[in-house]
Formats: structure tokens, C-alpha cells, sequence
């Protein structure tokens, strides 16, 4: 008996069930309602800042405000100072906090809660508290740091080094767990390095990327930080911004409109370095180089 | 006197014994592998040679001076890792010439022994690439170039093919072989495959929980175990 073996047949694909069909209906209609209402409480307060900021002359649309901003001698000043502060800040807290982590990270892994503790002390400690403290201790003997506006500006810049502690250690310490810290460590010491040179020329180049996202939180700490500035007696962008919504109505819109723009601008940053890889413009112009040969 | 000596080396961890009364003395030019299963202290030796760990007794002399307490950075021992460690934000060329510029050699004399490095370990036209652009084998070679640029007195490998296929290992160990033979370097790999140091070294040095348990020539290992756990993990 010949035995014939059965011919496949092609049924194609299993027919989905209409209570299936439904319910992938059902959840993505719920979805994009979802995104919808986020968009909207994200975007709906801009729009109404947008619309006051390029309504400044009546009901007409203009870049008045934009140019009073701008124009206004008080702006530059205090911007200017703001980001001088912001420049002196990262400086600080890079120095305090990229070799602090490096160690815990090499030597003292056990004390690293610790360390990550007490870097969260700034959002346990409210900046009014903390600027009466900064008050009580400096103005009178034996440290009479607030005796001038300028010596009065470095404790400004400590207090705020303060309050980058805890996004500039999490934004290095995860920049440390990324790379290999002790083998790279000792290929640079058994190389001949010294430890200033294995920070310099090793541990730094490889944070890059979270050094600069440290860096620009730091930054937008600074320049938005209101309640220490003002009773340190510093005329700081903050406190320029907070004088000036006391007093108009279109302006205040439009700072808010250039701030936001800024730091979306510096976001954008972080994201655009962060996935750039050493070698990769070398790599593109010499594409492009082929290409144009 | 021998080039390199450990004597009555012991080194304790909390407590804990990693390396008990280690004795051993390596001639110039020679090839000495540690053999041993995880665990045994071969790695724990190597670092103590390195400057990484420090001994809690015992000395080690290099080339007639004691090294025990020397920085790391002030011994002039080459070190090559298992996981490459080349150095991310540098280009090859870099790599290799770390050292060098740490030493302030002069510009011309860097870049003529990188690329006198960069043939040995026939990569002449990787020079310009980043360790990321490499493959793992390429890796290491490129470490094995940076560790040789610094001329030092004694080449260290940790597991340096452990991390790499079969195929890519079994290139490279013949390439370790070829440049230790043309640079003459006094050599000290620590592995845990026994076909790799006994295809390697002039000597190799059998470990377990910390002791030797023999020391002597690939033959003479293989064929003469000295003890029972010589003869098993020779067996395996």
C-alpha cells in the first residue's frame, strides 16, 4: 500500500478574534487620550505664557516685550552675574564632587549610601533654612563673609555648589558605574601616572558626558535660584525676574518664554553629546571626504 | 642573582589568607605562568608584583632593589588586563603612547615607538582608530603595545585571553609568544587554562588556596606532578 503524504496547505495567518480586535482598538484610543491630556497641561500654560509675551502692545502681535528684555540694561547685568555665579558653581562642585566620588568608587565602595546621604541633605534642608544658617555663621566673628556684596558672592556660590551636590554626584557616579574606574585606574598608575594625572587625563575625558549633564543642571539651578540671592543681597536673574512680574505684565512672559527656550536648548545639548562616540567627526569628515572625492 | 624575587610572600584579607609563604625567583628574558583554578591567589601574586596590592610579609626585589613598598606608578612593570583597559577617549596611537608622554619622551621618539609597536603587533594602519572601532583581539593587542611602549623591566598578563573565542585566543597566544621571544621581556601570565601555560612558559608555577604546589618546566609538570591536586588539574 502506497501511503501519500498529506499536501501542505497554506491557511495563512490565524484569524484574530474580534474581542481581541476591540480591546487593541480600545487601549489605544485610551493611549493617545492619555498623551493628549499630558500635552495639554505640559503645552496649555506655555501657550497662554506665549500669547501674553507677543501680545505686549494691545491685542497686537509684536516682539515688543522681547525687545524691552533684551534692551534692558538690568537683564544683561543680571544674567551676566547669574551665569558667572553659575560658571564659579560648577567649578566648586566639580572640584568637591568628581574626586569624592572617584574615591568612594576605588577605595571606599562601602561608604558610598553614606556619601549619596549626605549629598541629599540640600533637598531635606529648605534654602530658606539653610541661608539663615549661611546668615547666623557668617555674619558675625570669626568668618565675616558677609560683610561685602563680594564676599557675600562666594558664600552665595558655596551655598549653591550645596544645592548641585545631589544632581552633580548621581550624574558622575553613574558616569563612574559606566566605565571600568579600577582597571582603567591601574593601567593609568602601572602606565606611570600619578593620581592628578589618572583624574586629568583618564577619569575626566571618560565623564564627558556626565560631567556635562551635571554641569547644566547645576546651571539651571543656579540661574533660577531666587531665595538664597535675595536675602544674601545679590541682584541675581531670579531676583531681576521676580522685580520685574511685581511691575509688568508681558515681560515677565517673555523671560519665561527665553528661559524655557534656553533650557530646552541645553537639554537638547546633553542629548546630542551624549550619543556622540570619540572619533565620530573624524569619522564623518572623512566621509564626507570620500564622498567629495 | 635572579632578576625578580618573591620571598616568603603572605597576603591576608580581613583575616583571610590569599598567598601564603610564596617563594619564587624568575631569571631575565624568562616566561613564568601561575596555574591555578579561581580562588588560588595568582592574581592576588600577580598585583602584589604590579604595586596594586602590598604584602602583609615578605619582599619583592626587582633588579636588585626592593619594590615592596613602591608605588605602582614607580615600578616600570607592564600590566596587561583581561578586559583591555585601554583607555576610551584615546586613539590607538594614544594608547601606546601614554606612557611615554608621561615620561616626557620627545614627540619624534613617541611617535617612532608607536609605530614601531604598531607593526609588532601588525596593526600598522590602526594607528589613527579608538579601542571601540577594534575587535576584542585587536583590544588586546593594542594593551599588549601600550604595555611594552614604557620598556619596562617585567611584563605582567592577567588572564589576558580569557575574555576572547577560541579561535581569536589561540592567534593570540602564539602571538605573546613570538613578541616575548623578540623582545626578550621577562614575562609573568597568570592564567587558569593549563594547555595556555604549558604552550607559553618556561616555567609554570601550580597554585591552590594560596600555596605553590609545584614549580617547575611544562614537562617536568606534566609528566612529574608533585602532588595529588597537580595530577587532577592536569588530568582535567
Amino acid at each position: 500500500m502506497t501511503v501519500v503524504a498529506p499536501t501542505p496547505v497554506d491557511i495563512g495567518p490565524p484569524p484574530q478574534r474580534v474581542e481581541d480586535q476591540t480591546a487593541s482598538t480600545g487601549s489605544r484610543v485610551f493611549a493617545w487620550l492619555i498623551l493628549l491630556s499630558g500635552l495639554t497641561y505640559f503645552i496649555a500654560p506655555l501657550v497662554a505664557t506665549g500669547e501674553r509675551a507677543f501680545r505686549a502692545i494691545g491685542s497686537t502681535f509684536s516682539f515688543e516685550a522681547f525687545r524691552r528684555i533684551l534692551t534692558d540694561p538690568q537683564f544683561l547685568s543680571t544674567f551676566s552675574a547669574s551665569v558667572v555665579n553659575a560658571i564659579a558653581t560648577i567649578f566648586v562642585s566639580l572640584l568637591v564632587i568628581v574626586p569624592t566620588a572617584y574615591w568612594v568608587t576605588l577605595k571606599l565602595p562601602r561608604l558610598r549610601s553614606l556619601v549619596e546621604f549626605i549629598t541629599l541633605l540640600p533637598f531635606v534642608i529648605p534654602a530658606v533654612v539653610l541661608v539663615f544658617g549661611l546668615i547666623r555663621l557668617y555674619s558675625g566673628p570669626p568668618l565675616l563673609l558677609l560683610r561685602t556684596v563680594g564676599s557675600s558672592r562666594i558664600v552665595l556660590i558655596c551655598a549653591y555648589a550645596a544645592l548641585s551636590f545631589p544632581y552633580m554626584y548621581r550624574a558622575v557616579d553613574n558616569g563612574l558605574r559606566a566605565i571600568n574606574v579600577r582597571t582603567l585606574t591601574e593601567a593609568a598608575q602601572s602606565l606611570g601616572a600619578s593620581w592628578p594625572t589618572i583624574l586629568w587625563r583618564v577619569i575626566f575625558p571618560n565623564l564627558r558626558v556626565a560631567l556635562l549633564s551635571g554641569a547644566l543642571l547645576t546651571f539651571a539651578i543656579v540661574v533660577g535660584e531666587l531665595t538664597i540671592a535675595l536675602y544674601l543681597a545679590q541682584f541675581t536673574f531670579p531676583v531681576y525676574m521676580s522685580n520685574l512680574v511685581r511691575n509688568f505684565v508681558a515681560e515677565p512672559a517673555a523671560l519665561t518664554i527665553l528661559a524655557f527656550g534656553m533650557t530646552w536648548g541645553a537639554m537638547g545639548i546633553i542629548a546630542y553629546l551624549s550619543r556622540i562616540q570619540p572619533g565620530q567627526w573624524r569619522r564623518k569628515r572623512k566621509n564626507q571626504a570620500v564622498g567629495e572625492s | 642573582m635572579s632578576f625578580l624575587i618573591l620571598d616568603h610572600i603572605h597576603k591576608e584579607f580581613g583575616g583571610v589568607s590569599a598567598v601564603d609563604d610564596f617563594n619564587l625567583s624568575v631569571e631575565a628574558g624568562e616566561f613564568v605562568s601561575f596555574l591555578g583554578p579561581s580562588g588560588c591567589g595568582k592574581t592576588t601574586t600577580l598585583r602584589m608584583i604590579a604595586g596594586f596590592e602590598r604584602p602583609s610579609s615578605g619582599t619583592i626585589t626587582l633588579n636588585g632593589s626592593d619594590i615592596t613598598n613602591t608605588r605602582p606608578n614607580e615600578r616600570n612593570v607592564g600590566m596587561v588586563f583581561q578586559s583591555y583597559a585601554l583607555f576610551p577617549n584615546m586613539t590607538v596611537a594614544q594608547n601606546i603612547g601614554f606612557g611615554l608622554r608621561l615620561k616626557k619622551s620627545p614627540r619624534e621618539q613617541v611617535k617612532a615607538k608607536v609605530e614601531e609597536l604598531l607593526d609588532l603587533i601588525h596593526m600598522p594602519d590602526k594607528g589613527g582608530s579608538y579601542p571601540h572601532e577594534l575587535s576584542g583581539g585587536q583590544q588586546q593587542r593594542v594593551a599588549l603595545a601600550r604595555a611594552l611602549a614604557i620598556s619596562p623591566q617585567v611584563l605582567l598578563l592577567d588572564e589576558p585571553l580569557s575574555a576572547l573565542d577560541a579561535k581569536i585566543r589561540d592567534e593570540l597566544r602564539i602571538e605573546i609568544k613570538r613578541i616575548q621571544r623578540q623582545t626578550s621581556i621577562t614575562t609573568i601570565y597568570v592564567t587558569h587554562d593549563q594547555e595556555e601555560a604549558m604552550a607559553l612558559s618556561d616555567r609554570v608555577v601550580v597554585m591552590s588556596r594560596g600555596f605553590m604546589e609545584q614549580v617547575g618546566p611544562p614537562f617536568q609538570i606534566y609528566n612529574f606532578p608533585a602532588t595529588a591536586f597537580v595530577a587532577s588539574l592536569l588530568a582535567n
